[in-house]
């Protein structure tokens, strides 16, 4: 039996969870409390109460059998508190151990087994009482029945102990043991049962008839003062005034994609990406923006900082999410100013992790999973091909290539080397491929040194099968093959450390290294080789033939272009090519505060270096030097295709040094915060320069000057002003410097009291806006973009006996005008939280407008000598960009459920307003004014019907028969040409993205689902996706025009010339562009909490097991008809390597 | 205090630690150019050595273009589109389909668009070049004659615009600036034709007759002759002279000259005969080791009597990389197969066509006993070739069924369409990837090309014997046998339809492959010749040891009229609408 005391709710566990810091007091020894008692026959419970009532003391009970119930009578008049414990532990029979200002109550027989076994396990007998379980008895009077349960927290979901439990109403009550559990008796079924915690929102539950009750609490956001990352700096949230959104690591962790920037997609409001390429270790890292794009010229991708240092995209996939503490974002202007010259397109801020005080702890986290192609494209058939490639010879009034004994072969696939029916694609790719990710961090730490170490390893294999060399001849096997597939490792580390050198002196040391080995197939393009027609058609060639040597293709029928040779011999000998990476990164930073001479400053020093080089390395031959032989089954004949190649070569090892890149960061700061109540202040200062080496260019040096004030009046009155003043070396001098500032304010409306009376139940609402000025730099073009350059160029050659001379003509033009890009941004925005924050969010509206804009000019002639790509650029495009963002949570418990839905939905529209375009001769070819990534395309209105239908409409040149696309003129010339293309349809990027996550916890499990959508966007084929016998036919081409499936098709009439036909899609229609909007299951995640009572029989203190998917489903309609990603680029000209379908399992271990 | 102090000399470290890697800077260098080793105007043009590297960038203008250019069948994919030769590629956008099947996409366009803004941009550097040379370091004589190069250059490229699009923007001397007004329109047919004679007429008395050791196949005055030679016989050819197919009045002018005048032939004839006048040119001739061996071995030769001006190279296997047959190649990716119709242009070793009874042409044995130039042209069904493999003469099959150089259907891409490959101008010696490499240059004039030019002028001029003289010498040349008459095989009193009509063939078969006729074509105003025609091949069966000969019909071509010009490039269009478009586009 237990119960807690009135004032003895929550007792400090925190001494050993480390969950909250304990308010230090000063040890007062028991002997020098006074206390004066004088008791008869009371029962020790009431004098207990007594004692507290005295003394600032509380009481605590960890043991069973404790009969507090019995009477007893002490007379200890002008006392002290130690004397009295003693003269009580007499008289009841109990233990009494003091510590701090807790008095924990054991009876005396269980005192002296711990004793002994603290002994035993060499344990600190304190600690080992400490953890002993929480049992209870009961008190008499209120005897009902016994209510157990659990607490856990919402976000993690691990049990919270210290928790207190209480009866409302009564002094009935206890806490949580370290599993979370409790036990209480004497409770009512009226009763209600109040839960409470510091920094968790207080939950009540009536009792009713439940003899279990087990709740999730939930974080009181408010309460902690969440702090948010924002440039150089952090803010407490309800003090931001600009417009910035952030994610912790935990949440990236739960989309287990290998490049971090995959795993950001949905998860942040206004921001988008793309994922481009599932390649391991190369291509998938995706495109990232933040509120669209604003700018048709350079980069339109946000400044990446990691710890406050900038890197490149390619570095940025380097990071592994494991090292992750929290990515922000910045969006407006009041954020983003203090970048100048580089923050234009929004900042990404990365943060690492760091240690934090208290034993050290090892966290091991192992996962595996499963890639598969989000989508393969589905091709048609020997039998089928066949049929339609002299059908459509028929169409173009030319023989058949198969006779009706050839496509009975194909039908029965009786003669597999004469008329084979292969799908390349499942020759030479697997249905799936392993990828690995395993962490192991240690983190810890005291008051003056703090780390945190990290050693990862990624392992991505590659979807390339092993396909073995099985020919006559075979060299040596070992050398004749070796392992072609696609796969990447990184090996990582990062040591981030934090010494506390004197009480005023602090210094971060940071190192961090990674090396990533990215190996593919020499002939990568594969990928979209499998898929072309004259390459790898399924009746082209048998992959092997009967004598094991590689096929290859029948010259009377068919013979692939002469640079192609067998695609499964081109990959099982053909070699690899590995890219090796290194990337070192040591980041020192050392602050001293100068309180002594102003309380609040402090200088702050900085220092980043990194190192990033890459070198390749591989072993090859040429395809066209692997023998492959056309076997005549009915001759028995074998040809080589190469009459000069029978021998597999050896293999070409070629190392090749890449070009290193070097970025030395050095900062300097003061900084002063400080509150005058109800004043505070705060001042940063800062000095910031970047010199970065790529290679043998000319080092490209940055320098700039940052600032930033903020006042504010009794946290309700929010004002700050700031900017950079930057400089780059990209122009000329007088042309390097400018200002880059912006001033936001922002009304803590909930604050006022006239808003609480009205709004009761909304704790936060407030007002900001911002405005300012942000430039980018990053515009392309030479280091020197206002320098005229010749470049070296074609050789000639002069002379009786050949003498080479390498001419010189003119390259790009210069123009000592040019200058940076400026953004001028605005933004407003509410932030509120209600209902004690179980629902919040904010909405923000921002207009930016990009003016300046390095524009290539494209009124010039061309007849004026200088080709398109070697004009100058002039700063005079505009663009305009308008949009809105919402954000909204919503979290709340229901017993043992915990309900957490959060959605965002970010809305950008782009409009280019000035980008020097020639005058059109017609009104729809005209650019300016619609968004940037519109394309000019014919409209498609459907098929020619018939002879007559040709003769009475209007035609393109060339060839037009049945069946053919019709398309609109525009002009009504009566003729379709390039003048009937008119700007139509969306952009290429979608303005609106929309994610959605819904998780629940219960017990001890953890469920959340990550849905996300981008609409309005467009995609057009590539020429090289979906034209017939130039990609392998496909499902979409036995839709194809035939005079009696005129009314249901939905591809035009075949002909083999198709590609070189007007219906080629690179005369862009609407026939071949399609909406590209879809909704992904972006990510899965499932996890389970191993039951503590488990996991620390092991001697470990938490165990958790994960199951998690990427891009588990896809709705696009772009997806079903053309069978192609709708994230991968628009109008790419093939197949790339397909973004990936990952399942993953794992297992997290902690241990201290 | 002394917390102070300890404050403060933390602080101090701590700004040593930026300051002292700053400190080593100098401040104001800092946002500074670095040096490159990126040249500009001014460094090219103050050195000498650089300066004529820019020369060699003007000369670089002289390349094979697309469709403009020293043609050899390769690069100048024109070709594929006349009666001369089929593309090997079924379908792909290629520029040849989508002319020879009139839909002309967007690699036509572009091919266009390139070719235009190729042979400007070249205009601009000589004008850059004559602008700067006189403050460069070079020698008087040095400046004076590369000047007098440059203007050449710069002529020459006005007269390949000229053939592409009839009348074009002229820009003189200038070089023009970026914030130059677009404005202004075509200049005409005429103006160009005028501001391009008196260029080449400024030149030619100054320029070199020959250049030996290092600065041979530099411009000399043949050249500019030559050129003038070849602008004018254009300017008096049916297309241009009175003949363009606009209907607008504006855009006659700018196309062609408005009316006829039969004048400009003797113009043309008047131009060709100074360049024989000359008297340093010849036809390389050898009809000791072989007949006709000199038609073969000029093209393998570097330094020649024959070429007044070509595109120099280093000693290279340019064409056999690109037209070898499968058995010998190597890409072999550009097949150009010749067709029957160039097959049977070329007339029997006694110089009588095919067509004429006497000839003694056997429909049997198609490839026996024809001019010799035949065998030097077209790889054909049994014509032998080198071999790598084996390392000897080996016949190429052609045949259908024959692997892997037989037949194949024009739906398929792997071998020739008309049973014939083609090898002018290759080194019988160096099949790809053989080894070595032969010292070719690329003839963009040579004698041969200005004695047929002559030949024209002078039967449109009246003069026939002079023109059959022309035909004469370049058969004799040939290896073609005098016959009794020592008329080569031509008719003995030929009217000068006739005449025309045995020039027009001359042209066909001695030009072959090298870029004419699709020109020829044009400026005779003769589309019906591709005009709706299939070209035609020959499938060759195989049995036992005997071949049986079948013509078919390989692929059909259209030729519109709006081919009679390239379209200008629809951007340089909108931006300058002073700008008409040709007729058709």
């Amino acid at each position: 039996m237990a119960r807690i005391s009135l004032q003895g709710m929550v007792i400090n566990l925190a001494l050993f969870t480390g969950l909250f810091a304990m308010t230090p007091v000063a040890h007062s020894q028991p002997s020098n409390v006074p206390l004066s008692l004088r008791i008869s026959d009371k029962s020790v419970l009431e004098t207990f109460l007594i004692i507290e009532h005295q003394t600032s003391y509380t009481f605590a009970y960890f043991s069973s059998g404790l009969d507090l119930e019995q009477k007893i009578s002490l007379q200890a008049p002008d006392s002290n508190l130690e004397d009295v414990l003693k003269r009580l532990g007499q008289e009841a029979r109990l233990h009494f151990e003091v510590s701090d200002r807790k008095i924990v109550v054991k009876n005396k027989e269980e005192h002296a087994k711990e004793q002994l076994d603290a002994v035993k396990t060499s344990l600190k007998p304190g600690y080992a009482s400490l953890f002993t379980p929480l049992l209870t008895t009961t008190l008499p009077r209120f005897r009902q029945e016994e209510i157990t349960g659990q607490v856990r927290d919402l976000v993690n979901n691990e049990p919270l102990p210290g928790v207190s439990v209480t009866v409302k109403g009564t002094q009935i009550g206890t806490s949580t043991n370290v599993e979370g559990r409790y036990t209480l008796s004497g409770v009512g079924e009226n009763d209600v049962l109040v839960f409470t915690f510091l920094g968790f929102k207080p939950i009540e539950v009536r009792a009713g008839d439940q003899r279990r009750i087990d709740v999730v609490m939930e974080e009181d956001m408010e309460s902690l003062d969440e702090v948010v990352v924002i440039g150089y700096g952090t803010q407490i949230k309800t003090d931001v005034t600009s417009a910035v959104s952030q994610v912790s690591g935990d949440e990236i962790r739960k989309t287990p994609t290998v490049a971090l920037q995959n795993g950001l997609s949905g998860k942040l409001p206004g921001l988008f990406s793309q994922q481009r390429s599932g390649r391991p270790g190369g291509d998938n890292a995706a495109n990232v923006y933040i509120r669209g794009v604003s700018t048709y010229a350079g980069s339109q991708q946000p400044l990446v900082l990691v710890d406050n240092v900038e890197y490149n995209y390619d570095q940025l996939f380097l990071i592994d999410p494991n090292e992750v503490e929290s990515i922000s974002i910045l969006k407006d202007a009041a954020a983003t100013a203090i970048y100048g010259i580089k923050g234009a397109n929004g900042v990404i801020l990365v943060t690492t992790r760091r240690g934090e005080a208290g034993k050290p702890e090892i966290n091991f986290r192992t996962q595996f999973g499963s890639q598969t192609p989000v989508h393969v494209l589905e091709t048609l058939g020997a039998y089928e091909s066949a049929m339609l490639h002299n059908e459509a010879l028929a169409l173009d009034e030319m023989d058949p290539i198969f006779t009706p004994e050839d496509l009975e072969l194909f039908r029965t696939g009786e003669d597999p080397y004469g008329h084979p029916d292969v799908n390349w694609y499942d020759v030479v790719f697997k249905p799936s491929a392993l990828v690995t990710n395993n962490n192991l961090d240690i983190s810890g730490g005291s008051e003056r040194v703090r780390y945190f170490i990290t050693l990862g390893y990624m392992w991505q294999d590659g979807l390339l099968r092993d396909i073995p060399y099985k020919g006559p001849d075979q060299v040596a096997s070992g050398k004749t093959q070796v392992n072609t597939n696609f796969f990447a490792k990184r090996y990582k580390f990062r040591s981030n450390l934090d010494i506390k050198a004197t009480n005023s002196l602090s210094f971060k040391l940071d190192l961090s290294g990674t090396r990533q080995e990215a190996s593919r197939p020499k002939y990568e393009t594969g990928f979209g080789t499998l898929f072309r027609y004259e390459y790898a058609n399924p009746y082209i060639m048998p992959v092997y033939n009967p004598d094991g040597s590689f096929g290859y293709a029948n010259p009377n029928r068919m013979i692939p272009p002469n640079e192609s040779n067998n695609i499964a011999a081109v990959y099982s000998l053909g070699g690899y090519t590995k890219s090796l990476n290194d990337f070192l990164n040591v980041h020192i930073s050392g602050t001293q505060l100068l309180d002594a001479l102003t309380p609040g400053l402090s200088v702050k020093a900085e220092m980043a270096y990194s190192n990033a080089n890459t070198a390749s390395r591989s072993m090859t031959r040429y395809q066209t030097d692997i023998p492959t032989y056309w076997y005549n089954p009915e001759t028995e004949i074998y040809t080589p295709r190469d009459p000069a190649n029978y021998t597999i070569l050896p293999y070409e090892l070629v190392y090749e040094g890449g070009t290193p890149n070097r970025r030395l960061n050095l900062q300097g700061a003061l900084n002063y915060t400080r509150s005058f109540e109800p004043h505070n202040v705060g001042a940063l200062i800062l000095f910031n320069q970047t010199s970065y080496m790529d290679g043998a260019e000319p080092m490209a040096n940055f320098r700039g000057y940052t600032f930033r004030f903020t006042y504010n009046y009794n946290h309700k009155y929010l004002l700050e002003v700031s900017g950079a003043y930057n400089g780059s070396d990209r122009f000329v001098t007088q042309k390097q410097y400018q200002l880059f500032p912006a001033v936001s304010a922002g009304w803590n409306l909930a604050k006022e009291p006239f808003f609480q009376e009205v709004f009761p139940f909304i704790e936060g609402f407030k007002l900001r806006g911002s405005y300012g000025w942000v430039g980018s730099d990053d515009i392309g073009g030479n280091q020197y973009l206002y320098e005229q350059v010749y470049d070296r160029a074609d050789n000639y050659s002069f002379g009786e006996f050949h003498n080479n001379i390498e001419s010189i003509v003119e390259g790009v033009q210069g123009n000592n005008d040019v200058t940076w890009q400026t953004e001028r941004k605005a933004d407003i925005g509410i932030d509120f939280s209600l209902f004690q924050g179980r629902f919040s969010g904010s909405v923000d509206y921002f207009d930016n407008f990009r003016y300046d804009i390095l524009t290539k000019r494209s009124t010039i002639p061309s007849y004026f000598g200088v080709q398109a790509s070697n004009l100058p650029p002039v700063n005079i495009g505009e663009v305009s960009n308008k949009g809105y963002e919402i954000e909204a949570s919503y979290k709340n418990t229901l017993g043992r459920l915990g309900i957490n839905v959060t959605g965002n939905f970010s809305f950008a529209k782009n409009k280019i307003l000035f980008m020097d375009e020639p005058d059109p001769k017609y009104p729809w070819q005209r650019a300016t004014g619609l968004p940037i990534g519109m394309i000019r395309q014919h409209i498609w209105l459907g098929y020619y019907e018939s002879k007559e239908d040709i003769a009475n409409s209007p035609v393109p040149a060339g060839t037009v028969k049945p069946g053919y696309l019709k398309y609109k003129d525009l002009n009504d010339d009566g003729v379709i040409d390039t003048d009937d293309r008119a700007y139509m349809g969306k952009p290429n990027l979608p303005n609106t993205n929309i994610g959605l996550t819904l998780g629940f916890t219960y017990s001890n499990f953890s469920f959340s689902v990550l849905l996300q959508s981008a609409l309005n966007f467009d995609i057009y084929m590539g020429n090289g996706n979906a034209v017939p016998f130039k990609t392998n036919l496909q499902p979409i081409h036995q839709g194809r025009w035939t005079p009696e499936t005129a009314e249901t098709a939905t591809f035009p009439a075949l002909t083999t010339t198709f590609n070189g036909s007007y219906m080629n899609p690179d005369n862009r229609s609407t026939f071949w562009t399609t909406k590209g909007d879809y909704l992904r299951i972006r990510s899965m995640n499932l996890g389970y909490n191993v039951p503590s009572e488990i996991v620390s029989k092991i001697g470990l203190s938490r165990v958790m097991l994960f199951a998690n998917g990427y891009n588990l489903f896809t709705w696009s309609k772009f997806l079903d008809r053309f069978q192609f990603d709708p994230e991968v680029s628009s109008g790419g000209g093939g197949y790339v390597y397909p973004p990936e379908r990952i399942l993953n399992f794992g297992l997290n271990v902690t241990f201290k | 205090m002394k917390k102070l102090s300890h404050q403060l000399i933390g602080s101090l470290c701590l700004l040593l630690l930026v300051m002292a890697q700053i400190g080593c800077e100098k401040a104001e260098d800092f946002l500074d150019k670095k040096s490159t080793n990126s040249l500009d105007e001014t460094t090219v043009f103050a050195d000498s050595a650089h300066t004529m590297d820019f020369l060699g960038g003007v000369y670089h203008g002289l390349f094979i273009w697309r469709v403009s250019g020293p043609s050899n069948g390769v690069e100048n994919i024109l070709v594929a589109v006349t009666d001369e030769a089929e593309q090997r590629y079924p379908a792909a956008g290629m520029l040849e389909t989508q002319i020879l099947t009139g839909s002309f996409g967007g690699t036509f366009n572009s091919y266009i668009n390139d070719s235009w803004s190729f042979l400007y941009t070249h205009i601009r550097l000589a004008n850059i070049y004559l602008k700067h040379v006189d403050g460069s370091p070079l020698s008087a004589s040095l400046k004076k004659r590369t000047k007098q190069e440059t203007r050449f250059l710069r002529a020459y490229f006005y007269a390949r615009l000229m053939e592409g699009w009839g009348g074009v923007p002229l820009m003189g001397d200038t070089v023009f600036d970026l914030n130059s007004s677009a404005g202004g329109g075509r200049n005409t047919y005429a103006e160009c034709v005028d501001y391009v004679i008196s260029e080449l007429d400024a030149v030619a008395p100054d320029l070199p007759l020959t250049y030996s050791g290092l600065n041979y196949g530099r411009v000399t005055k043949g050249a500019a002759l030559a050129l003038k030679a070849r602008v004018l016989l254009f300017a008096a050819s049916p297309l241009y002279n009175g003949g363009s197919v606009a209907d607008k009045p504006e855009l006659k002018e700018l196309t062609a000259y408005p009316t006829h005048d039969p004048s400009r032939w003797q113009k043309a004839l008047e131009a060709c005969q100074a360049v024989v006048d000359l008297g340093i040119y010849e036809l390389e001739t050898d009809n000791e080791t072989k007949p006709g061996n000199g038609f073969y071995e000029m093209f393998l030769e570097r330094v020649n009597k024959e070429y007044i001006l070509a595109y120099m190279m280093g000693p290279n296997v340019y064409l056999e990389q690109f037209n070898m047959p499968p058995s010998r190649g190597y890409w072999n990716s550009y097949h150009r197969c010749p067709t029957q119709e160039l097959v049977d242009a070329f007339p029997m070793l006694n110089g009588k066509a095919i067509d004429d009874p006497t000839s003694g042409y056997d429909p049997a044995n198609p490839y026996e006993g024809r001019d010799p130039r035949f065998y030097y042209s077209i790889i054909y069904n049994g014509s032998l070739y080198f071999n790598r493999n084996g390392r000897a003469m080996k016949p190429v099959w052609t045949y259908e069924g024959a692997s892997p150089d037989g037949i194949v259907p024009v739906s398929s891409g792997g071998a020739t369409h008309t049973g014939y490959y083609y090898r002018k101008m290759s080194d019988e010696q160096i099949p790809y990837r053989g080894g070595g490499n032969t010292n070719r240059c690329l003839p963009i004039m040579r004698y041969g090309s200005l004695l047929l030019d002559l030949a024209e002028a002078a039967n449109e001029t009246g003069n026939i014997p002079l023109a059959l003289d022309q035909l004469i010498e370049i058969r004799k040349r040939a290896g073609i046998e005098p016959g009794g008459d020592s008329m080569y095989g031509l008719p003995a009193n030929p009217s000068q339809d006739e005449t025309r009509e045995l020039i027009r063939r001359e042209r066909f078969i001695e030009l072959a492959f090298e870029g004419y006729r699709f020109f020829d074509i044009r400026r005779w105003k003769a589309g019906d010749i591709i005009d709706e025609k299939y070209t035609h091949g020959m499938r060759i069966l195989k049995d036992g040891n005997d071949f049986t000969y079948e013509r078919i019909e390989v692929r059909k071509h259209v030729f519109k009229e709006n081919l009679y010009l390239f379209p200008i490039p629809f951007d340089e269009v909108s931006i300058n609408r002073d700008l008409l478009q040709n007729p058709g586009w």
